[in-house]
């Protein structure tokens, strides 16, 4: 995968870039917002790392620039803002996800990765999550190279907690998402259907689990 | 601030202008009734001199053989010599018909109709004009009942005003003088009195803006007892900046060395990791140093966010903020993180709707500080839980399985800086102390107790808002 790393600070540009380029990706590395939209015109990119903080023009306008031009490419926002206001207004210019720096690097690894699988997963609709594997269009799941029978409402309620992973998602938004509205499912049926899933998942890199009073949360463990 | 700006009445001159505009009224209305009271003094004096004139008048018609004879009395005429620069004039008619005197004196106004005998009828007067001059006109009808059927005798007898003239004129300069005298001294006392009234708030001003911006002692003037609230404010006002200031300085000067020591502690592993020749060695010192950084990031992220309540503190209205919702919300926003540290958040809100006056910022950062600092210490795989009552008071709870605090240190956790037992208190040392500002700040109680069967149990007990809810 191909990555642009733009940010200003050379000691964290360039740590950045080599770890990604250890982690096999073909890194480059822009310290100037204004060189960057321009480079961008030319380029593409799978993935674009951005400070907000730049010389020439702003993270946000850069940001804003690809957006103008209708690029998908994904982008993560790297900024020292910790305001819950910032955040939303990154989100609202587009920006995929954001991290707030200082980070360690198994976060930055971590978003990369689900941002780049996010992006793959739109053009394959195959995705992999550790030993798991999720195939979209032939609807089978396997883990560990062995078939897990999925009935259709546990594959789709997979298919949930894959595309937010890392998320509380709360009972109400599960049922909202897994039943249409003329079904009227029993109170408890979202719990049933996790642990059904969850049984069938054993063994998996995907963990379901279960907050009280919060919801649930899919996580793929490292292996 | 805003607000301020914009509109800016003078005060000075608006109540210059008011009191000016009703002192001005009050002296027009004052010289109009003394104008008109002036002309009837006048009139009612010289009046009295043309009623006995005319009266005499009336008797001098004496009926004779050769018709009605008018033979007018010199003393008649000697009481209006009175008035010397003032002609008279008169006419004397009998039943309609002009009988001597000035016959083109002007035709007198219909009388007003009467219920005395036309035998014992007083003259009425009456302005009017004649020959180009104002003329004052006493008219008498009267009945000669010497022959029958009766004569109608209508005298009437009038004078020019000079005498009249000259008299309003004596009793209404001396009048207007002194309502000019009292108008002009009562301006010039207004103006004074506001002027006085609103020196202090200029002196007040100019004192301020001679002060040096470091300059924070009160500010002593002569201004007067009346104005003494608004120096007590300001001063009041000064002394807490000073106070702001120096906490803030106090402040400064413990995070510059707060962020000293973990620098100091970056710099020394990392020259020890740079000179290791053992790549083991060298390996747990590099995540010595990544620790350090992390435990750096912590002190000035709690740093800002202390500077940043303080000034939300002084500036931020608390507005009515529903518990349940916004501990659900945190919870939420720290489960993932817990959860990489393999600690579970359970969530239980109470039965009815917890609303409390609040900052939503401050608030969060409190439950934040408090549910992280229980999962930091919980044991791996194990839950933290955070509850919520709504008896006797809104409380929150947050429970952990952690190592617990012991008696002698639940009061010293909540001090700024204070590590007591390092295997429990990896942080910044100052996120309780936020926690308790931010309690402090909405009136709430923080109380660390033990969990059962161990770990720590902490309390947030909120005042009762009945009516808010």
């Amino acid at each position: 995968m191909r990555i642009l790393v733009i940010e200003d600070t050379t000691v964290l540009g360039e740590a950045i870039a080599d770890r990604l380029q250890k982690l096999g990706h073909g890194t480059d590395l822009i310290g100037n917002g204004r060189q960057a939209a321009d480079w961008l015109r030319h380029q593409r990119v799978d993935l674009i790392i951005l400070d907000l903080n730049l010389p020439g023009l702003g993270g946000e306008g850069v940001l804003a620039e690809l957006r103008q031009r209708k690029t998908d490419t994904p982008v993560l926002i790297l900024t020292a803002r910790n305001q819950i206001d910032d955040r939303i207004k990154l989100l609202d210019l587009g920006a995929d996800d954001y991290l707030t720096k200082p980070f360690d690097f198994g976060e930055l690894e971590a978003r990369v990765r689900a941002l780049l699988r996010r992006k793959q997963g739109y053009a394959s609709n195959i995705s992999e999550h550790g030993n798991l594997v999720f195939n979209r269009d032939a609807k089978t799941v396997t883990i560990a190279h062995q078939p897990c029978l999925l009935v259709n409402r546990e594959f789709r309620l997979l298919e949930i907690f894959l595309g937010g992973l890392e998320r509380v998602m709360s009972k109400e938004e599960l049922t909202e998402k897994l039943f249409n509205a003329d079904e009227t499912p029993s109170a408890n049926a979202i719990e049933l259907y996790v642990a059904r899933l969850r049984k069938k998942l054993a063994g998996s890199s995907v963990q379901i689990q279960t907050l009280r009073g919060l919801g649930y949360v899919a996580r793929v463990l490292p292996a | 601030m805003n607000q301020t700006r914009g509109y800016h009445p003078a005060l000075r001159r608006r109540l210059l202008l008011l009191s000016g505009m009703v002192l001005v009224g009050l002296a027009l209305l004052a010289m109009g009734l003394m104008i008109s009271y002036s002309k009837k003094t006048a009139d009612r004096s010289y009046d009295i001199m043309l009623n006995s004139a005319i009266l005499q008048m009336a008797n001098a018609v004496r009926r004779t053989e050769q018709g009605l004879n008018v033979d007018i009395p010199v003393s008649a005429f000697t009481t209006l010599a009175l008035a010397p620069q003032d002609r008279v004039f008169y006419r004397i008619s009998i039943n309609g018909n002009f009988l001597t005197g000035y016959r083109s004196l002007p035709t007198p106004p219909p009388r007003p109709p009467s219920q005395r005998q036309l035998t014992l009828q007083q003259p009425d007067f009456f302005d009017a004009e004649f020959d180009g001059e104002p003329i004052r006109v006493a008219r008498l009808i009267r009945l000669n009942t010497e022959r029958l059927p009766h004569d109608e005798i209508q005298i009437e007898l009038a004078q020019t005003r000079l005498a009249r003239q000259q008299l309003a004129d004596d009793i209404l300069y001396p009048a207007l003088e002194l309502i000019l005298g009292l108008l002009v001294s009562a301006l010039l006392l207004l103006w004074l009195g506001i002027y006085y009234a609103l020196r202090p708030f200029a002196l007040i001003a100019r004192a301020l803006a001679r002060r040096r911006p470091r300059d924070l002692t009160p500010l002593s003037l002569p201004v007067p007892k009346e104005t003494l609230p608004l120096l007590n404010t300001i001063n009041h006002f000064i002394a807490r900046q000073q106070q702001m200031l120096s906490r803030l300085e106090a402040r400064t000067s413990v995070a510059a060395h707060q962020l000293r020591t973990p620098l100091a502690s970056l710099r020394a592993l990392s020259e020890n990791a740079r000179d290791e020749q053992d790549a083991n060695k060298q390996r747990v010192q590099l995540c010595g140093l990544i620790e350090q950084c992390d435990q750096l990031a912590l002190t000035i992220d709690h740093l800002l966010n202390q500077a940043m309540l303080d000034h939300r503190f002084h500036s931020q209205e608390l507005i009515p903020v529903e518990l349940n919702a916004l501990v659900r919300k945190v919870c939420l926003a720290l489960a993932v993180p817990a959860l990489q540290r393999r600690v579970a958040l359970s969530f239980e809100a109470a039965d009815t709707p917890l609303w409390i006056r609040g900052d939503e910022v401050a608030l969060t950062q409190m439950l934040n500080n408090l549910i992280d600092n229980a999962v930091v210490h919980s044991p791996p795989d194990s839950q933290v839980e955070i509850l919520l009552r709504e008896a006797p008071e809104p409380t929150v709870l947050i429970r952990d399985r952690g190592p617990g605090i012991t008696t002698a240190e639940k009061e010293k956790v909540f001090e700024r800086f204070y590590r007591g037992n390092s295997d429990r208190y990896r942080g910044s040392g100052l996120g309780m102390a936020i926690a308790r500002d931010v309690a402090e700040h909405h009136g709430a109680r923080i109380l660390l107790r033990d969990n059962e069967p161990g770990g720590l149990q902490v309390e947030i007990h909120f005042e009762s808002h009945r009516s808010l809810s």
